[in-house]
């Protein structure tokens, strides 16, 4: 159905229409040439709906609209309690994602859209887990995504400490084995993140997502807490504690897997902090 | 890692057949020479195309399979309940979709039910959502329309002695007495084969809603103004007079109308002929398959 310029069906758009805008309702046409505010876009988080993101950052976001301009934007995450990261200013990304390709920019704190005004890329600074709202602004002029991102604890990577094992023992590594990872605290260090890096990298290309047991499960029990189920299938089977286990429902915010099920039955507490690999091999295509 | 599968894992299951999605999948197609329809979902042309790829030719096993796989998205399903006092019945669960009408008879129609064996559930334990699956019944009737619709389809019209003891009460498909695991669900596929050995032809007759294509027909006698046959005869594809060959003036417009016409002649109506095709090539040789689309009322 048209609705360029001049059209008699509503909704027209075009300069001088007497149609409230479909926007807020209200204003009439924005005219010809007009940018629409900011705050009326319809901006949404690409990929699926419901997807969570890692609290050690490095993931790349990006905001689907229809953006009046190229740039330059500011975008910033408020959690739930209202606080702001980074703390004392606009945030974003260090790197910024332009026409394809990763660009490093003199000013780290602004982000630009490509060359189609479409796609607002932002790379996610290490965060505590949380519900996040998304504000963007430009030249004063902001919108806000509430509740659009959710950060989840991250995923553990078998990757990383067979690259760590390679170093001499003397070298601050960082954990050489699952078991002797941190809970909470994000890697740093220059070789830490490094092997880190090279680790996740492994992982994508040929990995499968693993975790720990996030709480002790115990003979009987029908759930199994992660400490993270971030990359995890809806449904589908894991290996714990040597022993193949299938899941019928998952809970990515609380990282607890139900229904669960072992191949062979169970006698002892399994304690927290196991190793447990998401059998991938198993995910049914759709 | 956000997704679980790495992308070695990925690019392996995109040379699968049975594992492979989107694109890969309709690429797989076109390697064992079934293209794929745009209408067709990714799960039920991997059924459809893992029976062109790995099923014997000429068996009627394949032919169904294809068939199945090919349109399993469009499978009907009710609530239903089964009647042990009368067994050729099933009853649509009230408030369920909508009641049975003539286009479900003469269809075939399978049913799936959690028998008494399988009980009881035990928490936890990884199951199949139906632990029994009947064979293909035919629809053979209504019982007592109102209206053109019913609550009850009979899989056989008359009450035989093999019915009175087929009677979902003892063995595999023994109804629970236990209320809540009474439901069972009726499937009904959209398409019926006829074999006709004696004409070497294998007929489908498919719902017509299923296959549908831009519709290109010519008419007889040709140019006749298709108004003076009905009325609501929809418009056919039409030869794009590109270059004004005729001289009008002013010059017919290059592009056709995609809602009003004249429908240009590149919207043919392949889509069905397609799937014949695909289905005629799993028939053996000299044995001729066609897919004909009806409405079944």
């Amino acid at each position: 159905m048209p609705q360029g310029f001049g059209s008699n069906q509503a909704p027209d758009w075009g300069f001088g229409d007497v149609e409230p805008s479909p926007w807020d309702g209200v204003v009439r046409s924005w005219g010809f040439g007009d940018v629409a505010p900011l705050a009326t876009l319809p901006v949404s988080i690409e990929g699926e709906a419901g997807q969570v993101f890692p609290d050690d950052g490095g993931e790349i976001v990006t905001l689907i609209a229809p953006w009046p301009a190229v740039g330059p934007y500011r975008v910033r995450l408020i959690a739930s309690g209202g606080a702001a990261f980074p703390t004392g200013g606009f945030c974003t990304a260090p790197l910024v994602v332009r026409l394809g390709a990763i660009v490093a920019r003199d000013n780290p704190q602004v982000c630009f859209t490509g060359a189609a005004r479409r796609r607002l890329s932002f790379i996610l600074p290490p965060l505590p887990v949380d519900l996040y709202s998304v504000e963007v602004t430009r030249n004063g002029e902001v919108t806000t995504l509430f509740n659009a991102l959710r950060v989840v604890f991250r995923q553990r990577c078998i990757e990383d400490y067979r690259i760590r094992s390679a170093f001499p023992g003397n070298y601050t590594t960082g954990p050489r084995a699952l078991s002797l990872e941190r809970t909470t605290r994000p890697p740093h260090g220059p070789l830490e993140a490094l092997t880190r890096s090279f680790g996740q990298n492994a992982q994508q290309l040929a990995g499968r997502p693993v975790t720990r047991l996030g709480a002790d499960w115990t003979p009987g029990d029908v759930t199994v807490t992660l400490e993270s189920a971030l990359g995890w299938p809806t449904s589908g089977a894991f290996w714990l504690a040597g022993v193949r286990w299938t899941y019928e429902g998952i809970n990515t915010t609380t990282g607890t897997l139900s229904d669960v099920w072992p191949s062979s039955r169970q006698f002892v507490t399994i304690a927290e902090g196991q190793e447990v690999v998401c059998d991938a091999s198993a995910v049914e295509p759709s | 890692m956000l997704q679980p599968l790495s992308r070695v894992e990925e690019a392996l299951r995109d040379t699968l057949a049975h594992k492979a999605s989107g694109r890969a999948l309709t690429r797989l197609g076109r390697f064992f020479g079934a293209r794929r329809l745009e209408n067709f979902i990714d799960g039920a042309w991997r059924r459809a195309l893992r029976a062109v790829a790995y099923g014997a030719r000429a068996t009627p096993g394949t032919t169904g399979d294809f068939l199945e796989g090919a349109f399993s998205a469009s499978n009907l399903e009710w609530g239903v309940t089964l009647d042990p006092a009368a067994p050729q019945n099933v009853t649509r669960v009230s408030g369920d979709v909508a009641a049975f009408t003539c286009e479900h008879v003469g269809k075939l129609a399978r049913v799936k039910l959690l028998p008494a064996s399988a009980l009881p559930l035990e928490s936890g334990l990884p199951a199949r959502l139906w632990p029994r699956v009947s064979g293909l019944f035919l629809v053979e009737a209504l019982v007592s329309p109102v209206g053109g619709a019913s609550q009850v389809i009979k899989l056989c019209p008359v009450d035989t002695a093999q019915w009175r003891r087929a009677d979902w009460s003892t063995g595999a498909f023994e109804v629970s007495t236990n209320a809540l695991y009474q439901g069972a669900t009726l499937e009904i596929l959209p398409w019926f084969p006829i074999d006709s050995a004696s004409a070497a032809k294998v007929t489908v007759y498919l719902d017509g809603s299923i296959v549908t294509g831009p519709p290109t027909y010519l008419l007889d006698p040709g140019g006749v103004d298709r108004t003076s046959i009905d009325a609501n005869l929809p418009r056919g594809g039409i030869v794009m007079d590109e270059f004004n060959l005729d001289g009008d003036d002013p010059a017919p417009t290059p592009d056709g109308d995609q809602i009003n016409g004249p429908h240009p002649i590149y919207l043919t109506g392949e889509a069905q002929q397609r799937v014949s095709r695909i289905f005629d090539g799993l028939l053996a040789s000299g044995v001729k398959g066609e897919i004909v689309t009806r409405d079944w009322c």
